[in-house]
């Protein structure tokens, strides 16, 4: 545990000391915001039998933009999205179409203060030792679930001269997907223009995905959303609540309370059900508080929905279909 | 005559090959079912006809290889992998082994994977062969007698087949026999 | 390939070597030629590579509940024949643009949400979810979830290229 006391008073390790599995960990988090790179990426996702591929270029320029060039079998571009911490958007080159979407920002500094105790409470976070990968010498650290926690098991070979991850792969926490990621081609670069961020400028049609969001205390949120809240009580030891949001898309609103444990995300959204029962088409029949409940699959995580008291609830996450059953079951009203 | 006993009997003994006989040739999970609950049925139904002590697994795999011949030249191919599957999560049946190497893993998919690519791009009469002779060990003779074919026309169907086979596993072949 | 009939009997040859059906003066012939020939050396070792591969590579196992279903089928149904169907169906809807093998990996629309104007459509909630996890530093599939839920999403809204809305009439919304 001396490395969960170190990461939590933020100490320095001495110089002479090698560095631990946490302080790769840091340093490969870190990594992004010093070296600009170019490379070949190629994401596998195995569920069941069913294997899928994707190949992808990816350009990063230090400290925070990232380019993704999604490339179809034949090599042709498919579609360009660029993260920039500020803007985020996806380019389509077939439909000459840009979507302009909220971007998701990575702060490290913040991850580290906020988020990487929670992580080693739950996770192990292990040194796996020197090794190659992507005809680099690299270190494999191993980030896997404490004895009795349940989460996904993540393997991260990081580049020893650069930091960055030059492959990785998850297992979820059923252990049935992996998504595995591999970088090939590796060039560090000096600098990168930035005009290799810029939108395309042909790209006439423009959609604009926008959330209005308010994040909330849990009472404050059950007294604006005028319906009954509902929320879980049998949670996964390590699963707290991260926020409680009320999001609005045009008229209609709902609620997205989201739990995490550090690493792993589950979430509960809820809205005013319409009055049609949810059509399941899966063999498999399930049913929460007697009624039918309905999966669905997003590799990794998993997605199951019912309608109890007026609303429709889904749970959302990488975790075991029972465990995620087991959420859902004791998901009751709180009260106001 | 209640002969359901004895036919469960025989089917419990060659469940996996089956099973893997039809996904091996159908390729889609949904399909394999499918394709393994007609064949047992219409199997079932000429129970009469099969002598005992005889290889019920080759019997077994002539009804297979007739349905799916039959079917298939009757029925256009789809490429695009079907949400329905994707989304049946847990029903598509997975390794025995959950080997808790993920490296192991993923080579093992990714195997199967294109194991499965190279298989479709071979007509089903090539197919067959390739499945009966060297996924499940058959000789000339046996492939011969379940396909109902002279074994010249097996010996020169598997070696064209793994020709065209050479060519898709290659890449794959070099790449992880490399290591 | 210069000769190719030459080329076809030797390949033919070479696999009957692999599988066993070359016997006597045949087949010490062939074994004296791979000693000095790389070609038909590496031929022989693909063939018995290829063999190898098929016969050990695992195919997943059966579904749960699948010999059940078929035995209770057939203890219902011992006299008509059924006619043989295939049940899997093409690919339709707004996913399947986000599902060929180019775009960004795996999701599933459920029946709340492609069609059912009452209700919040599920890739929201797909969003939302992989949005917070791709955030992470250490998270990397919820990014390509994210954007399937996003395209998803688009072509809701732009169902075709000829009907979008210009940019200048983009919808009184804010960008976070």
């Amino acid at each position: 545990m001396g490395a969960l006391i170190a990461a939590q008073a933020g100490a320095r390790t001495p110089a002479a000391a090698p560095p631990s599995a946490v302080d790769w960990l840091k340093k490969n988090v870190r990594a992004p915001t010093r070296t600009s790179y170019r490379a070949a990426e190629t994401i596998t996702v195995t569920v069941g039998g069913r294997v899928l591929r994707q190949r992808l270029r990816l350009v990063h320029r230090a400290p925070e933009s990232t380019s993704w060039t999604y490339l179809s079998l034949q090599g042709k571009v498919e579609r360009i999205v660029v993260d920039s911490q500020r803007s985020h958007w996806q380019y389509l080159p077939r439909r000459g179409q840009i979507i302009f979407s909220p971007s998701f920002p990575v702060d490290q500094e913040l991850w580290q203060e906020r988020y990487l105790g929670r992580l080693l409470e739950n996770y192990t976070v292990r040194d796996a030792g020197k090794t190659l990968a992507a005809g680099r010498p690299a270190r494999l650290l191993v980030v896997a679930p404490r004895s009795g926690h349940e989460g996904p098991t993540k393997r991260i070979w990081v580049d020893a001269a650069t930091w960055i991850t030059l492959k990785s792969i998850l297992v979820s926490s059923d252990g049935r997907t992996t998504v595995a990621s591999e970088l090939s081609g590796l060039r560090v670069e000096k600098t990168i223009p930035a005009a290799e961020f810029a939108p395309p400028a042909n790209a006439k049609k423009q959609t604009v995905i926008y959330e209005r969001a308010a994040v909330l205390p849990l009472p404050a949120l059950a007294r604006q959303w005028r319906h009954p809240l509902l929320v879980p009580h049998d949670l996964p030891r390590g699963y707290s609540l991260e926020s409680a949001r009320l999001l609005s898309r045009g008229r209609r609103s709902f609620v997205h309370l989201r739990y995490f444990d550090g690493f792993n995300v589950v979430s509960l959204f809820e809205d005013v059900s319409s009055s049609k029962p949810p059509v399941s088409r899966s063999r498999r029949d399930d049913s929460i508080h007697g009624g039918p409940a309905v999966w669905h699959s997003y590799p990794p995580f998993h997605s199951l929905s019912w309608r109890e008291q007026g609303l429709k609830l889904t749970l959302m996450g990488d975790l075991p279909r029972r465990s995620l059953l087991g959420i859902a079951d004791g998901v009751r009203r709180v009260a106001r | 005559m209640n002969g359901l006993d004895d036919f469960q009997a025989l089917v419990a003994g060659y469940q996996d090959a089956i099973y893997r006989v039809a996904y091996r040739l159908t390729g889609h999970p949904e399909d394999a079912e499918d394709l393994v609950q007609e064949s047992l049925i219409e199997a079932f139904q000429a129970f009469g006809r099969f002598r005992l002590g005889t290889r019920f697994d080759h019997w077994l795999y002539r009804i297979m290889t007739r349905n799916y011949i039959d079917r298939f030249r009757r029925r256009r191919r789809l490429d695009t992998v079907s949400l329905e599957e994707v989304s049946r999560d847990g029903e598509t049946g997975d390794f025995a082994d959950s080997s808790s190497d993920p490296q192991a893993l993923l080579e093992k998919n990714q195997w199967s994977e294109s194991l499965q690519a190279a298989l479709a791009q071979l007509t089903p009469d090539f197919r067959a062969v390739v499945v009966l002779c060297d996924a499940q060990g058959l000789s000339y003779e046996e492939t011969s007698k379940v396909l109902g074919c002279p074994i010249g026309t097996v010996r020169s169907r598997l070696h064209r087949a793994r020709c065209q086979l050479r060519t898709w596993l290659r890449p794959h072949v070099e790449a992880v026999g490399g290591k | 390939m210069r000769n190719d009939k030459a080329c076809e009997e030797r390949w033919g040859c070479l696999n009957d070597l692999a599988d066993g059906r070359l016997v006597g003066r045949k087949r010490s012939r062939l074994e004296a030629h791979i000693e000095s020939c790389e070609r038909c050396r590496e031929a022989l070792e693909e063939i018995r590579n290829i063999k190898s591969k098929v016969r050990q590579t695992e195919a997943p196992h059966a579904p749960d509940g699948l010999w059940g279903r078929c035995m209770g089928r057939i203890a219902d149904r011992p006299a008509r024949q059924a006619p043989f169907r295939w049940r899997r169906k093409p690919a339709v809807g707004v996913a399947a643009a986000c599902l060929a093998a180019a775009a960004a990996l795996v999701l599933s629309i459920g029946p709340f949400s492609v069609h059912d104007e009452d209700e919040i459509p599920h890739d929201h909630y797909v969003m939302e979810h992989a949005g917070f996890a791709a955030a992470q530093p250490l998270d990397m599939s919820s990014h390509h979830i994210l954007l399937s839920a996003q395209g998803a999403e688009n072509d809701r809204r732009n169902p075709d290229a000829e009907s979008l809305e210009t940019p200048n009439d983009a919808p009184n919304t804010h960008v976070r």
